[in-house]
């Protein structure tokens, strides 16, 4: 087994081949820095204590440790301070109490809280020398994006405590007398975010598949707003909910059917407002950006079935419960039987037939995920009679709905 | 008042949370630093690791209980050789 020390060294290496992150290490009872001096460790000790008033250390009521643990187990703390600086503190115990203290940063999670640190210090009139120490500080402090950060401070809390923990773990000390450094200078120009963020948009546009590289750009340096607010799920909930929209729109304009775009949008917000974690939204995030950009992707390459079909196919697979020939007909102005004949000539299946299959489809992941009788699944798929249901079902997959739902289970 | 450059930089800017008003900080280079605002704090902690940077730099206080708090991280009239200065 390898020592916390070891681990730390492999750590900060395997970390250091992508970022030149500093760590520092404290004494938790005098905070004297353990770690090699540096002329980091004393700027990182001013920086600590910025927004925090009279107190040396990050909690606006001084050092009390008791209030950073969780079920009696510290976690890492997630602190920023008004010049947009973030850095993650991990407590490390020895026999229960704190021993030493590692601050994982400081890291800027946005280019334009780098930028409008180095824009305010244009404006004023320093001697070079200042300057000079100023500029290079800042210079060195790494643009990360907020995620790996976290995902840094989870491999960090691994390494001293060998408890494996998720995002939502994190704590986040909010800073006292946060002032927004944009009132003591020019406002902050995120023109450059701008445009890889309409670079993305436009990957969304053209159904481009590589849009992962545009994504993960838009990671590693896209402004995200404060990483502190009071309730920072909510606040990452937000912004997942601007980008699904912007992404719905972005689909629209790309060809995608106006009503699968916003039924499609609606399903995401639902899942995003019903999600209980950090991770759980980058997820979500992850899958709205695929699944618009390959909706997209299909519109411009499959060629054998008309927009028209393709639109009718889409809209039942959001929502077999909610289409009819009827409906469907109606929407594109023809007769039910003309596009029963062209829905079967481009995909092979009937209307009905189609519609069951995606019903289906859909009581398969009810029986796998949810606890519901046959009879509630039956009525959320619009079936009136549950035997019939059971009957279908069975004919699609060749087992009854219980036999499934066991099977799955005993497969689990 | 000077800086006295054998002061604890830690606990100067603490102690300057508590002060009342604007303390400012003059090097004689000419950089002024209002240390009641977060960017000026962080660049004299940057500042800082170097002391000749900040070397002969003067506090002026609008207050004068506020001397009082910083008194202990001052060079007296006669260590300084100048007469203290309240800006109001």
């Amino acid at each position: 087994m390898h020592s916390s020390s070891q681990k730390l060294t492999t750590f900060q290496n395997l970390v250091s081949c992508v970022h030149n992150i500093q760590l520092t290490t404290f004494d938790a009872q005098t905070f004297e820095p353990l770690t090699d001096a540096t002329d980091g460790a004393p700027i990182l000790y001013f920086l600590l204590s910025l927004d925090n008033g009279a107190s040396p250390w990050w909690t606006p009521e001084g050092t009390n440790f008791d209030r950073l643990q969780t079920d009696g187990h510290f976690r890492p703390i997630v602190c920023t301070n008004s010049l947009g600086m973030v850095w993650i503190s991990e407590i490390e115990p020895f026999q229960g109490k704190p021993y030493r203290i590692h601050v994982f940063g400081p890291v800027f999670v946005s280019d334009v809280s780098m930028q409008s640190v180095l824009t305010n210090l244009q404006g004023r009139n320093l001697s070079a020398g200042i300057r000079e120490r100023v500029v290079a500080y800042i210079n060195d402090i790494p643009v990360v994006s907020t995620i790996r950060f976290y995902e840094y401070g989870l491999m960090l809390h691994w390494c001293l405590t060998d408890e494996k923990i998720s995002i939502s773990d994190l704590m986040y000390v909010e800073a006292g007398n946060q002032r927004n450094i944009a009132s003591e200078g020019p406002s902050l120009n995120s023109h450059g975010t701008y445009f890889v963020e309409q670079k993305m948009l436009q990957a969304v546009r053209e159904g481009n598949l590589q849009y992962e590289k545009q994504l993960n750009h838009l990671a590693s340096t896209g402004y995200t707003g404060q990483i502190i607010a009071k309730d920072h799920l909510r606040h990452v909930k937000n912004y997942v909910i601007i980008h699904t929209a912007l992404c719905c729109r972005a689909a629209v304009e790309g060809g995608l059917d106006i009503e699968v775009a916003y039924t499609l949008s609606d399903q995401y917000l639902e899942s995003i407002e019903a999600a209980d974690g950090i991770s759980s939204l980058h997820e979500i995030s992850k899958a709205m950006v695929r699944d618009y950009v390959e909706r997209v992707h299909r519109l411009h390459t499959d060629s054998c079935i008309s927009p028209k079909i393709r639109t009718a196919c889409e809209l039942i697979d959001l929502d077999p419960q909610r289409h009819t020939i009827h409906s469907l007909a109606q929407r594109y102005g023809c007769s039910d039987y003309y596009f029963s004949r062209i829905f079967k000539k481009e995909t092979g299946y009937t209307v009905q037939a189609y519609i069951l299959k995606k019903k289906m489809e859909q009581a398969k992941q009810l029986l796998y995920t949810e606890d519901c009788s046959i009879a509630e699944i039956s009525e959320i798929l619009g079936i009136e009679s549950p035997s019939y249901f059971s009957s279908c079902f069975r004919k699609a997959t060749g087992v009854t709905p219980l036999q499934y739902r066991n099977h799955r289970q005993k497969d689990q | 008042m000077l800086l006295n450059p054998n002061a604890n930089y830690f606990d100067f800017l603490e102690q300057i949370s508590n002060c009342n008003g604007t303390v400012l900080l003059q090097t004689p280079q000419g950089d002024i630093l209002n240390l009641r605002s977060e960017l000026c704090r962080f660049i004299f902690a940057c500042a800082a690791t170097n002391k000749t940077l900040l070397s002969g730099a003067e506090i002026q206080c609008d207050f004068q209980e506020d001397y009082l708090l910083l008194t202990p991280f001052l060079l007296d009239d006669r260590q300084s050789g100048r007469r203290e200065t309240c800006a109001q």
